[in-house]
């Protein structure tokens, strides 16, 4: 496995581990669901930084010589397609929002709404490196 | 779409058994990528290609081959 390859999977674990974190209370009954809890997106947010830095910094000690080396023209195309990838999950995510806030305006205006689509679209795009680095 | 093959895996074990991590560095790649472009799921640039020919002291079209499908 490449250190591109195990830094798009800490992403992707980091991710995964945030958005489960914030939006795991939304799904509990009696939860009302339109609150944008920032302390909590906050502490969120700067766990997975924390725990982000500190994996790859351990990645990096087991493979100095591969974090010091510029990705090279395959891992470039890769980090391109993902982005490219990312960005139509995530402008597909904002007409759904749209389609959704005709009925609900609320919703549309909900930053909750947007920030999940957003990490969506963000995971999709480290899942769609992560396919192209192991084919 | 045409297919691109190749005879690295050849030309590196008729180079002294020659490893993709040895070769990847010669060309400054890394490894999986060189695994990448011997298994043809990767299409090298020009660029990479010419310097992959040049590590065996081979021309290009001696290295990689283009079929083009009926």
């Amino acid at each position: 496995m490449s250190f591109r390859e195990k830094t798009a999977w800490i992403e992707m674990v980091s991710l995964l581990g945030l958005i489960f974190w914030y939006f795991w209370p939304f799904l509990h009954p009696g939860h009302h669901g339109n609150d944008l809890v920032f302390s909590r997106l906050i502490i969120a947010a700067a766990a997975v930084l924390i725990l982000g830095i500190v994996a790859k910094m351990v990645v990096a000690a087991f493979t100095p010589k591969a974090e010091k080396t510029p990705p090279d023209e395959r891992e470039k195309m890769i980090e391109t397609k993902s982005r490219r990838f990312s960005y139509a999950i995530l402008a597909w995510a904002v007409r759904l929002a749209l389609f959704l806030g005709v009925s609900n305006p609320a919703l549309f205006f909900n930053g909750n709404t947007l920030l999940f689509f957003l990490m969506i679209s963000e995971v999709m795009g480290v899942g769609y490196q992560i396919v192209q680095f192991r084919r | 779409m045409g297919k691109i093959s190749n005879e690295i895996r050849r030309l590196r074990f008729e180079h002294g058994e020659m490893t993709q991590q040895q070769l990847a560095e010669k060309i400054q790649v890394t490894r999986q990528t060189i695994n990448a472009i011997e298994q043809g799921k990767y299409s090298p640039s020009l660029e990479a290609a010419f310097r992959i020919a040049a590590v065996f002291g081979q021309p290009l079209e001696s290295v990689f081959h283009y079929s083009q499908d009926e």
